[in-house]
């Protein structure tokens, strides 16, 4: 499988407060990777490092198999971007930013353009400046999508927008998806809508990968034990225990990763008892898997 | 733009790029008023240094002696060699203007006083003393100055009076002919055009030669001369004589014009040609002549200037007048609007800052 | 992409610049109207008295454009902290090239205008003997000025807020020790040997200096 985005050992400062350290990340081609994280984890840094915006202490990124930042310009106009922030000329009108934007992309596809500019009810003649927040992301997306990119890096495209908004903005891009064999670079820390899209997920806390791996994984794969009469440790398990709780006497909770429902047999092995399952949504599995990257296990 | 620095940094190379256009002058008028500050600041120069030497608490060091050609200079050990080779220059340029005449200072002492430390040098009495800082120019310059005053007294008092100063002996007197053609091309007088054209009687007129009662009715017509009274005749003069100025400007009476000139100082009255020009007159009139021509110059004292001028060039003085003329025409001023030198120098320079800019740490 | 970035540098310096063509066509003739009325002997002086004092102007018009259109190339990028340029597909240094291009071809247009300016100024006024027109002497040494505090300006905006901070700091560095050192009795005019050595030749700023003439002997 090739990687449309591959980071090796990198290693980034910024200031004493905050640092990227060791990060190792792997995005396949064709596949929509959500980036989760925490605000202030790192996401838009590293996608600032991917993009050749920032440049790295150490370490090796590829994207689309040209090294950065040494071949940013060549990446970059296979790349469409959607910054955290609007970073377009507030002076120019609509009609203006499309034609700025077209002049540097040989893909530019006008004929989709206009018509994402009419789905998404654009004017025009509007100067970026009066633009809401939502026409704002709208028009975002569509510089990012007119160019035909093959790699599409979304940094928290829909946050702050309405319902709205951010189902336009999120069909767009599934809809290009479906046309192209485009890979999706998508950070969010909100945790559902990415849920509903990725196939792939990255979770960041504090300038580190805390975890890579498929949705369905980390979807099925998490969940919440209640134990009876549990070993006092836990030794040698077939899943990952992310936590142990307890707090209700002689049961236990324990917050598990790689679950499996055969490994049930591993509790009769060590004489407990299961007595429940509980499954975790992403919200829930992102908040466990964070606190127990954050609170080493005893 | 929006950082504060950034701004105070840009208004800075702003205000910088623009100091230099607005001290920009007329050439002609800057080394006028040079001219004028420079022998005014000497002569105050002068009496102030002597009378500071009488006034100030100096220490009074045994001198050294510096010669160089009739000059014989005074001075403090540690300055005696600036005041050798200051000496020589300056005995190099006085030998130049004034020929052998510049004899006669072998009869005076000249006795330096530095200004940094304050050191004087005893010397004999009736010394003639300066104040120089210790450097071979600037005693070089102070020698000059005070062995010039000494020559240029010997001179006949209507030529002193009619160049208005003395003659300073000067190792480039050529650099002010640029300025002199612009004068004469400028001036607003007939004389200086009709010099410019070639007619030597312009010429004498211009330089009011034989020089006259009332100078202005040679150089100036009627025209000009209302214009003039406008020019020298402004705000609280006017009201000394507010019947006449509103007959001469406002009606334009010719006599009224004159009337008022003659009340103002001749120096008042913008010659064509001015002092800066009769005293280059003069040191052409020498250069032409000879070693012997100051000297000649001295022994003509009581005769018209204009004759003066005759025998210390040794030649008519039309002709002295056609080979001055000739000199500031070939002096004609380059354009000063712009140079190849500037120009490559410019581009240079932009090209170098587009370069930094393409070199900015931004876009490492 | 250069025509882009053109439409793009011409919306933000637009009024700066349609003002710097209307001053740079208007100070020519403004130099020589006045002398229309004079005639005979004065005419000379008057002229050059004219044309030199309205010279002074050239310098400040053309450093004020330039500084405008210098700085507002990248007030824009500067705003958005430079993310859009970044993440344009070329190279740095050629999104530089391009801005710096852009600025030079609409600074042209004031340039041309002082040309126009000074042909017909010196074509509709009697010349006095003895004195020459210099429209496109003048309308070059208007474009080298230009170029050169254009160049000048645009690479400080392009600078960063630390190298700002690295000129002001030296320059106050600079005046501490002048201070220092003329309190203490040594003579020193570091700040003025800095001034000559920029506007003297060959120094960056000597193009600006010295009169202006449209006319001149």
């Amino acid at each position: 499988m090739s990687s449309a985005i591959e980071i090796r050992d990198l290693h980034y400062r910024a200031g004493k407060a905050f640092e990227i350290r060791d990060l190792a990340l792997n995005v396949p081609t064709g596949s929509m990777y959500g980036f989760l994280g925490p605000n202030g984890s790192g996401k838009t840094t590293t996608i600032r490092l991917l993009l050749g915006l920032l440049r790295p202490l150490q370490g090796t990124i590829t994207v689309l198999g040209g090294s950065i930042p040494r071949e940013a310009p060549r990446v970059l106009a296979r790349t469409g971007y959607v910054p955290e922030q609007p970073h377009l000329y507030p002076s120019l009108t609509v009609a203006e930013a499309l034609h700025f934007h077209a002049a540097f992309y040989p893909t530019w596809d006008w004929k989709w353009a206009d018509e994402l500019a009419l789905q998404f009810q654009l004017d025009r003649g509007r100067l970026l400046s009066r633009l809401s927040k939502g026409e704002m992301g709208k028009l975002e997306m569509l510089l990012a999508l007119a160019q035909r990119p093959e790699l599409l890096v979304l940094d928290e495209p829909t946050d702050g927008l309405d319902p709205v908004v951010r189902r336009d903005v999120l069909t767009s891009v599934l809809d290009y998806v479906s046309q192209q064999n485009a890979t999706v670079f998508i950070s969010s820390h909100l945790v559902h809508e990415l849920e509903r899209i990725c196939d792939w997920v990255g979770v960041m806390d504090r300038g580190r990968l805390v975890a890579e791996l498929p949705m369905h994984s980390f979807k099925n794969g998490i969940k919440r034990l209640r134990v009876l009469n549990a070993p006092a440790l836990a030794g040698d398990t077939p899943f990952v225990v992310l936590s142990r709780d307890a707090a209700n006497g002689s049961a236990e909770t324990w917050v598990v990763r790689g679950w499996q429902p055969p490994m049930s047999q591993w509790f009769t092995g060590v004489g407990a008892t299961l007595k429940e399952v509980i499954d975790l949504d992403l919200e829930e599995g992102f908040v466990e898997l964070l606190r127990t990257f954050r609170v080493p296990q005893a | 733009m929006s950082d504060p620095r950034r701004l105070v940094v840009v208004a800075l190379a702003a205000g910088l790029a623009a100091t230099p256009a607005l001290r920009a002058q007329s050439v002609s008028e800057l080394r006028e008023r040079v001219q004028r500050l420079e022998q005014a600041f000497r002569a105050a120069n002068g009496v102030a240094t002597r009378s500071d030497s009488a006034a100030r608490q100096a220490s009074y060091v045994p001198g050294m002696s510096a010669t160089a050609g009739a000059l014989h200079v005074l001075a403090p050990q540690i300055v005696v060699a600036s005041a050798r080779e200051g000496a020589e220059r300056a005995w190099s340029m006085l030998e130049y203007t004034f020929g052998t005449e510049a004899g006669v200072l072998a009869n005076v002492d000249f006795a330096a006083q530095l200004r940094r430390p304050n050191l004087a040098v005893a010397a004999p009495r009736g010394a003639r003393r300066f104040i120089a800082e210790n450097s071979a120019a600037d005693m070089a310059n102070r020698l000059v100055w005070e062995a010039s005053q000494i020559l240029s007294a010997r001179l006949d008092k209507s030529l002193y009076n009619w160049m208005g100063g003395a003659i300073v002996a000067d190792s480039y007197p050529a650099r002010l002919l640029p300025g002199t053609y612009v004068d004469l091309l400028s001036a607003p007088s007939r004389t200086t055009r009709r010099c410019y054209a070639g007619a030597m009687d312009g010429c004498r007129d211009a330089f009011d030669l034989p020089p006259s009662a009332e100078p202005f009715r040679r150089w100036y017509g009627p025209t000009e001369r209302r214009l003039i009274v406008q020019e020298v005749i402004v705000g609280e003069d006017i009201r000394l004589v507010p019947e006449l100025y509103a007959a001469c400007v406002t009606r334009g009476d010719d006599s009224s014009c004159v009337r008022l000139l003659q009340r103002t100082g001749e120096s008042s009255i913008p010659a064509p040609l001015g002092h800066p020009t009769r005293i280059g007159l003069v040191q052409l009139a020498l250069e032409l002549g000879g070693p012997a021509a100051f000297h000649r110059l001295t022994a003509a004292a009581g005769r018209p200037v204009d004759a003066q001028l005759e025998v210390a060039a040794g030649m008519p003085l039309d002709s002295l007048l056609a080979v001055w003329r000739g000199r500031v025409l070939a002096a004609r001023p380059k354009p000063v609007t712009l140079e190849s030198s500037g120009a490559w120098v410019a581009l240079s320079w932009g090209a170098i800052f587009g370069l930094l800019a393409l070199r900015s740490t931004r876009w490492r | 992409m250069f025509r882009a970035i053109l439409y793009t540098q011409w919306k933000w310096s637009r009024f700066p610049l349609l003002l710097g063509v209307l001053v740079g066509f208007a100070l020519p003739i403004l130099s020589v109207q006045r002398v229309s009325g004079v005639t005979g002997y004065w005419q000379t002086r008057t002229m050059l008295a004219s044309v030199q004092a309205w010279g002074i102007l050239y310098p400040i018009v053309g450093t004020g454009l330039a500084l405008l259109v210098g700085a507002l190339a990248w007030s824009a990028d500067h705003r958005g902290r430079h993310v859009y340029a970044l993440s344009l597909p070329l190279p740095r240094w050629h999104y530089t090239l391009l801005r710096f291009g852009a600025g030079l071809v609409l600074l042209a247009a004031p340039v041309m205008a002082v040309w126009i300016g000074g042909l017909l100024a010196t074509a509709t006024v009697t010349i006095p003997t003895g004195l020459h027109a210099y429209p496109t002497m003048l309308a070059t040494r208007f474009a080298l000025a230009v170029f050169v505090t254009y160049a000048l300006f645009f690479a400080m905006s392009a600078g960063t807020v630390r190298i700002a901070g690295y000129v002001l700091g030296a320059l106050a560095f600079v005046l501490v020790v002048e201070v220092i050192a003329n309190a203490a009795g040594a003579h020193v005019s570091l700040l003025e040997q800095i001034f000559i050595g920029l506007v003297v030749w060959p120094g960056p700023l000597d193009v600006l200096t010295g009169r202006w003439m449209l006319i001149d002997v």
